[in-house]
């Protein structure tokens, strides 16, 4: 490519990418500035721009209920054990999918995959008995945290992503009379970095995004998740929107840091990891 | 070093033995989520399925037959319902990939830093989610003229819309809202794919004389394709389960608008209190989405190596 | 490299952090769970009975509510220091939803927060009462109240208040087009004084926006619109208390073509089927709803409080006075109220407890209902359901005292919600009419795509088709 044509390239995209970063960023924008005005007695949401008035009393309702401090570290467990769980569940079951032959693979990968396709509301119930009235679980973290140990559609993700690692370097490792797990952890580790950046970051906001489920198995204010805690700021006749937009920006804090210490994996080459493997 | 071949197998241990060197650790791997599936899905879905042929009790069920399916298909709503859904899915999942496509190639022409900021700006959008999302979202189609979004039409000379109180632009403005908000992850697998594209590729194709667009086609597209036929499963099983923003924003109005498959079950589910019916209407739609999909790992499915 | 160490560390610190956090889990939800119970003085007095736990699921029913709660329990273990009480504050937003979960999967908390419903009765699990009623009890309910926490006669919950549904108005904007509101609300008003006194209450402000006679909710969240309009039109509802259907005639056509009236002379909103209730709330506010619709007596502290915030700075706005006003009625029909009650509702579990559970669940309800209770009809303006609580709370009424007449005048013509004699199978049927019938052809008027003989109508081929008539 020119470098004349290069240039243009780039200056296409910066336009393109400026304007709708500035469209999607908007809702983000409106739950923070939100934040800052005291909607106490107004009716809807009805963010300005840029407040009049700024004001930190949102922040002091939100960090007046007891247990809001409490609500943020239940979901930053929540959705840590869920991510670790996750990354490597799912990075081992998407190997075996993707590179390993064995028979059954595919009925296997698609028994799985069909569980996927019905829809949730008609498996709450049985869940439901299952957790709280088999398993006694209620009101635990076990009781959030089990049925998302590792999601199938991580699994479908990994399998796609391992699908797209060079094989040679896997033969090449059997030859060098590796265990399969030995190649998992000494070879397809190392190369996965990216993905499994990826969806460390996706499990990790998906989880904490989670709502009706910890709403299910939680009983006491101390076991619920910022999600669930937040609903309780609507009230029959009226919402504390400050409160809610407060609570939803400080919740946002760990995904960001999350996101800012994983970004810089997502765009290692596999060449990289292939040459330290 | 092992062998694969399974000749002059032995006794049935002896064979058994070597089927586990073989598949041994393949199974080992994928034990957890098994294990995980036959605990928490199975149990669930059959007890759906079987509830699918009967009037649910709490204390005791009765057995109907095939009656839950013959209702449905008889239901005029189950079908507008399922049209709905299949506008939408049209609507948003082909839309989104392009989109989040596009992004991510303007994206990975930048400079590194230029990448990590844009990638954050539009990734963490996804962190506002449920509630929150749904009130800035209420805000923004506020019907009257002095809602955010009709504020903007008339500044540029447009009539206000009634975005979701009317049949003709509800669903749009759910599909508006699925445009600008769910790409995120689809930029960031987008550029940790072409990341992961080895620069030899094209370097042998620049010696080649390729032109872009060969290198696009002949690279990129086909070492993409497993980014994307990832894409466009879950984004189909997710658009045709699509819930949450019909429930936080019109439940389903005016008049039948919005109602999607998966917000009729759940009306029918705990509004209307028939499990059974419900869950024949799950079964169907899992059917419908079972049969894209497979389509779709027919055209997308590729086995890259390289 | 070092960064994603201590990354990796803190999230196995965090796994174990969990581990050790679950394997405590028998004590822990118990400590946590009791909320300000006085279950931690329970081990130490040995008493009559075993110790038993008693689950309650409520909601935020007043601002204070809670707090009348952990008052009300801790004068309960006072007495009954056997009998732990464990509560569970739900959200309006999504309560309901979590408490049709645990029904239907047979597991209800012992007392839930809600109006009786055939529904519950129907699923085997609805706690019947009568027999743990005591006479005192009984006499401490003012006649007819004890009656909307029954189903087909048996007593299934204790009312905490008496619920009024009617529209609510802006002093200023009334005034301003000399309606007569203090006659309205003693003797109510038909739907052709309305249509005229609307007239006067619609008009384009100096700002370029609209001042509405009437604005509604009609954004498809309830139906409440729609009831209030043909209960004043002689149909109680969808079908008349014996079950049978009754939205086949002229009284439905009136309530339509009067809806569509509005909704044609600009009266009401043409966004009028987007609107949420809080969009409505926030037009009354700005001064651009004279009137709204559905509006509670509570409101009148609601926006008194409100005015105050405008007072200390807070909020910026038009400070308003509420007028509570009876929905206007057809002229060739009386006007009627929607009224019903709320309160706890007993349940057992498919794994029953047994009767001593069942007493105690009775010990718990009633504790929670006594005269101290009266506190949440007081918040919220309504009429007081037992002597004990009038008595406790007289003279400490909170609103106006013309909304307070108007409130008291609208109790005399209650509509007994009919949901409290047909069978659990119509009301289920009802329900769905409502869903898949009601609540989309209303928004198809709201929006002008049917006539309203188009939708009386289909609500008549409908109802056949659903309610078998």
């Amino acid at each position: 490519m020119t470098s004349k044509s290069k240039i243009a390239l780039i200056a296409v995209a910066l336009a393109v990418l400026i304007v709708w970063a500035f469209v999607t960023v908007i809702p983000l924008y409106w739950m923070f500035i939100g934040s800052f005005q005291d909607s106490a007695a107004s009716a809807v949401f009805k963010p300005q721009m840029i407040p009049e008035i700024w004001s930190i009393a949102p922040y002091e309702r939100f960090f007046h209920k007891a247990a809001a401090v409490r609500w943020i570290v239940n979901s930053v467990i929540v959705a840590s054990v869920v991510t670790v769980t996750n990354v490597f569940f799912a990075s081992l079951a998407g190997y075996a999918f993707a590179k390993l032959k064995f028979p059954g693979s595919k009925t296997i990968f698609w028994a799985l995959l069909t569980t996927m396709m019905i829809p949730a509301q008609v498996t709450l119930i049985p869940l439901y008995i299952l957790m709280i009235n088999i398993f006694q679980l209620g009101d635990t973290y076990t009781a959030i945290v089990l049925p998302a140990v590792v999601s199938v559609g991580n699994v479908f993700l990994m399998k796609q992503y391992m699908s797209t690692l060079p094989t040679s370097l896997i033969h090449a490792a059997r030859i060098d009379a590796c265990s399969e797990f030995g190649i998992y952890r000494k070879v397809i580790l190392p190369m996965a970095k990216p993905g499994l950046a990826v969806l460390a970051i996706f499990t990790f906001v998906a989880q904490w995004n989670e709502f009706f489920w910890p709403l299910l198995v939680t009983k006491s204010s101390e076991m619920r998740t910022i999600q669930v805690g937040l609903a309780s700021f609507v009230f029959a006749e009226s919402t504390d929107y400050g409160a809610i937009m407060a609570g939803a920006s400080v919740g946002a804090l760990p995904m960001v840091i999350l996101f800012f210490s994983l970004q810089r994996y997502f765009l290692q080459g596999i060449t990289v990891g292939a040459v330290k493997g | 070093m092992r062998s694969t071949t399974s000749h002059a197998a032995g006794s049935g241990a002896a064979r058994f033995r070597q089927f586990l060197r073989n598949y041994g650790w393949a199974y080992a791997f994928i034990a957890v989520p098994v294990l995980l599936f036959l605990v928490f899905t199975l149990y669930p879905v059959g007890w759906a399925f079987v509830i699918s042929f009967q009037k649910y009790g709490i204390l005791k069920s009765t057995w109907v037959g095939f009656d839950n399916y013959t209702y449905m298909f008889k239901d005029d709503v189950f079908w507008k319902s399922m049209r709905n859904t299949v506008i939408f899915t049209i609507g948003t999942v082909p839309v989104n990939i392009l989109i989040s496509f596009g992004l991510a190639f303007l994206i990975f022409q930048l400079k590194q830093r230029a990448q990590t900021f844009f990638k954050a700006v539009l990734y963490l959008p996804t962190v506002a989610s449920g509630v929150t999302l749904s009130i800035v979202w209420i805000a923004i189609f506020d019907p009257t003229p002095s809602g955010m979004l009709n504020r903007l039409l008339i500044q540029l000379g447009l009539d206000p819309v009634i975005w979701l109180g009317q049949k003709s632009t509800a669903l749009f403005s759910l599909m508006l809202m699925s445009w600008l908000g769910s790409h995120g992850s689809g930029i960031i697998l987008y550029l940790a794919a072409m990341g992961g594209i080895p620069k030899s590729l094209y370097e042998a194709a620049d010696i080649d004389h390729a032109s872009g667009w060969k290198k696009f086609s002949r690279i990129t597209w086909p070492l993409l394709k497993p980014t994307t036929l990832y894409l466009l499963v879950t984004g189909v099983i997710t658009s045709f389960q699509v819930f949450i923003s019909v429930y936080l924003m019109t439940q389903g109005g005016p008049d039948f608008a919005t109602t999607t498959i998966a917000y009729l079950i759940y009306q029918t589910a705990f509004n209307f209190n028939q499990f059974g019916l419900a869950s024949a209407q799950a079964f169907v739609l899992a059917a419908v989405i079972v049969i894209v999909s497979v389509l779709q790992f027919k055209f997308f499915s590729t086995d890259i190596e390289y | 490299m070092r960064k994603s160490k201590w990354l990796v560390w803190s999230l196995v610190l965090a796994l174990v952090f969990v581990t050790a956090a679950c394997s405590k889990k028998d004590p822990a939800p118990s400590a946590s769970g009791g909320t300000g119970t006085g279950g931690k003085d329970a081990p130490k007095t040995e008493q009559q009975g075993k110790p038993d736990t008693v689950k309650v699921w409520t909601y935020p029913v007043h601002a204070k509510y809670e707090d009348d709660l952990k008052d009300l329990i801790k004068d309960f273990n006072a007495k009954y220091p056997n009998i732990k009480v464990e509560y569970e504050m739900l959200s309006w937003a999504e309560g309901p939803k979590k408490f049709d979960v645990a029904l239907n999967a047979g597991d209800p908390p012992d007392l839930y927060f809600h109006a009786v419903s055939g529904q519950y009765v129907s699923t085997g699990l609805a706690l019947q009462l009568d027999q743990y009623l005591t006479p005192e009890i009984k006499g401490d309910y003012l006649p007819g109240t004890l009656d909307l926490a029954k189903i087909q006669g048996k007593q299934y919950g204790l009312p905490l208040y008496q619920f009024q549904w009617g529209w609510g108005g802006n002093k200023r904007i009334l005034e301003e087009a000399g309606v007569d509101w203090k006659k309205i609300q003693q003797q109510g008003w038909t739907w052709s004084e309305f249509a005229e006194i609307a007239k006067k209450l619609t008009k384009k402000l100096p700002d370029g926006s609209m001042q509405y006679g009437l604005v509604t909710d009609g954004n498809g969240a309830n139906n409440d619109f729609i009831q209030l309009v043909t209960r004043n039109s002689g149909l109680d509802d969808v079908v008349d208390k014996d079950g049978k259907f009754i939205w086949n005639d002229d009284r439905i056509l009136d309530s339509l073509k009067f809806i569509d009236g509005l909704m044609k002379s600009g009266v009401m909103p043409k966004e009028t089927a987007a609107l949420a209730a809080q969009k409505r709330t926030d037009m009354f506010y700005a001064g651009q709803a004279a009137i709204i619709s559905k509006a509670i007596p509570y409101y009148d502290v609601m926006i008194a409080n409100r005015n105050k915030d405008i007072d200390a700075g807070k909020v910026k706005g038009e400070k308003i006075d509420y007028i509570q006003l009876p929905v206007p009625h057809n002229d060739k029909y009386p006007a009627k109220t929607t009224s019903g009650a709320e309160g706890y509702v007993a349940f057992k579990q498919k794994n029953d407890k047994g009767e001593e559970h069942a007493k105690n669940t009775f010990l718990v309800m009633e504790a929670l209902s006594g005269a101290k209770a009266g506190n949440s009809a007081n918040e919220l303006c309504l009429p007081f359901v037992r002597q004990s609580q009038a008595k406790l709370f007289e003279g400490k009424g909170l609103a106006q005292p013309y909304n307070k007449a108007a409130a008291e005048a609208m109790a005399k013509s209650v509509a007994m919600p009919v949901d409290l004699t047909i069978s659990a199978d119509t009301s289920a049927k009802v329900k769905q009419y409502y869903e898949q019938v009601v609540k989309p052809g209303v928004q198809a008027l709201f929006t002008g795509s049917k006539t309203p003989d188009q939708l009386a109508d289909e609500f008549k081929s409908k109802g056949k088709q659903i309610l078998g008539q």
